[in-house]
């Protein structure tokens, strides 16, 4: 094999060394800049997080006065709760609507239907997420005050709502594509054994996608977790342990967001701020570690 | 002798394009009918109409009858059951993405068997019966599609013997599989003719000589000739066009 490469190696004309030469610098090129991003954050935020910050605090304790003039404390754990709270409550909700939505779009819909149906799909992903903090700012907002007589609406239910209506999209179109690549041979096979549509579905085709199915899952898991501009408006972003889906809470990514413009360069507080970049950092590594290990292990099964 | 199966009139058509015209022909209980005749004559197609599955084709359109213990297989309201009357094997070997076990077990529970008791007795009889089990008895959990092509036909011959059918549909079942194999299958299929009855589609005209109680000769979806194997491979067919065909004249 490295045998046969070299040779052929040996015989590319020029314009086809400069091709691959480009083609792998694309391909590194990523490499890079997950590295370069990750080099930044960390320095930006090292400096206090080696020399000062009390870690265990910074994790645990909810207290977040990040600008009290005689006693800063800076504790996220209230943030990490709101993060995984909203996130947790929006999946519960867009994982069945989106997983459901696929496989009415991939196995029920005539193809006209079909198409009509991603092409709206796609334009409920291109909506800004500015735009989903609105809605909620303002519709949700009315909503659930009115139907839960709750004093304020702007909570973790509001936020995750956002969430999901976002989210629903990417799991609908990539859960949409798995069970489209099932052969269309494992469907007649199992139809020839007297299964009904719904036995074919969930005997045959779930379990042949999951590998995909699991993929569209994390990444809708993964936009939530990074979303920003939406949460920020609609979940209150008042520092809180949350105690139940009308609380007001605050996230990690909409700390970031609305604190680095008032801090001054290189002091305390702003590298704090870099510090949860370093969290969410991590945060999303292992989830995509643990999605990598689930995959890999469905596989050898 | 009783008739199993009762074609009349039968006319598909995809689309515009004809399929089959005007057959009809009878299938009498416990034999081996063997089918015969080049691509394109309509023999996969006439599987499809008998298990009902041609109505996955949108544009597919049929007209005719095709009776099933006389009862016309379009009035039948549970489509499901009547496919569990009928066993299907098709061409290249579809092991579903489920172990092996799964893969047998799947009709009987689709049909609502729970039982792992009798879960067991059925994987296991229908293995034994479609020569497996002596390979696969160590490793019933391991996925279907590990097996090589030869084992992954008779695992879809025994996924389609588990719902205990009384017609058995097998379409050119030998083209992915090596002749010992085939020669096994064979086999299976002359001891199983004593519970069903048995539509056997082959190119390989040899094999319908074989195995085939009757032979039915189909050419551009039209019947030429349906009679006894000995007529059909003897030196006076009704038809020009069967001798040429089975001796190799062409197709």
């Amino acid at each position: 094999m490295n045998i046969l490469r070299k040779k052929s190696r040996a015989k590319l004309p020029f314009s086809e060394t400069v091709i691959e030469l480009f083609i792998r610098l694309c391909g590194f090129s990523c490499i890079i800049f997950v590295f370069g991003i990750f080099f930044f954050v960390f320095r930006e935020g090292a400096g206090f997080l080696f020399n000062g910050l009390d870690i265990g605090q910074f994790l645990t304790s909810p207290e977040w006065y990040p600008t009290s003039l005689n006693n800063k404390r800076y504790g996220t754990f209230a943030l990490i709760l709101g993060t995984f709270s909203v996130t947790a409550l929006a999946m519960c909700m867009a994982v069945p609507f989106g997983l459901g939505a696929a496989i009415f779009v991939s196995e029920f819909c005539s193809p006209k239907l079909r198409e009509t149906f991603k092409i709206v799909i796609e334009l409920l992903a291109a909506i800004p997420s500015v735009v989903w903090g609105f809605i909620g700012l303002t519709l949700m907002n009315q909503l659930i005050i009115r139907v839960f007589n709750a004093p304020i609406g702007l909570t973790m239910l509001n936020g995750s709502i956002m969430l999901a209506l976002m989210s629903v999209p990417i799991i609908v179109s990539i859960a949409e594509d798995a069970l489209k690549a099932v052969p269309d041979s494992y469907r007649e096979a199992a139809e020839a054994l007297g299964a009904t549509r719904w036995q074919v579905i969930y005997r045959v085709l779930l379990p042949a996608a999951k590998n995909g199915l699991l993929a569209a899952v994390l990444l809708g898991a993964a936009r939530s977790i990074g979303e920003t501009m939406a949460v920020l408006m609609a979940t209150g972003h008042s520092v809180n342990i949350p105690s139940g889906p009308l609380s007001w809470i605050r996230t990690l990514t909409a700390t970031i967001a609305a604190e680095l413009g008032e801090v001054a360069r290189g002091d305390e507080h702003y590298q704090v701020l870099f510090i949860i970049g370093i969290l969410l950092f991590t945060i999303t590594f292992v989830v995509n570690l643990i999605a990598d290990l689930v995959i890999k292990g469905i596989r050898q099964e | 002798m009783a008739n199993k199966i009762e074609v009349s009139g039968l006319e598909v058509s995809y689309g515009d394009k004809p399929a089959l015209n005007r057959v009809s022909f009878d299938v009498h209980e416990n034999e081996i009918l063997g089918i015969i005749g080049p691509a394109q004559s309509g023999k996969t197609t006439l599987l499809k109409v008998i298990n009902r599955t041609l109505e996955f084709v949108p544009e597919a359109s049929m007209d005719g009858t095709v009776k099933l213990d006389g009862v016309d297989i379009n009035t039948i309201g549970d489509v499901y059951g009547l496919r569990r009357r009928i066993g299907m094997v098709l061409p290249l070997p579809v092991g579903l993405p489920l172990t092996i076990y799964d893969n047998v077990a799947f009709a009987p529970r689709a049909a609502g068997v729970r039982a792992k008791s009798e879960l067991d007795e059925i994987v296991e009889r229908c293995l034994h019966q479609a020569a497996l089990w002596d390979e696969v008895e160590d490793r019933l959990d391991t996925l279907g599609t590990k097996l090589s092509g030869g084992q992954q036909q008779r695992l879809t011959i025994a996924r389609a013997l588990s719902h205990q059918p009384e017609v058995l549909c097998l379409d050119e079942f030998s083209i992915a599989i090596d002749p010992v194999t085939t020669m096994r299958i064979e086999e299976v299929l002359k001891t199983l003719q004593q519970e069903m009855t048995i539509l056997l589609v082959t190119n390989l005209v040899q094999q319908a000589k074989r195995l085939a109680t009757r032979t039915a000769f189909f050419l551009n979806g039209d019947l030429i000739e349906i009679d006894s194997t000995d007529v059909i491979f003897s030196d006076q067919p009704a038809h020009q066009a069967t001798y040429d065909y089975v001796n190799g004249t062409f197709g």
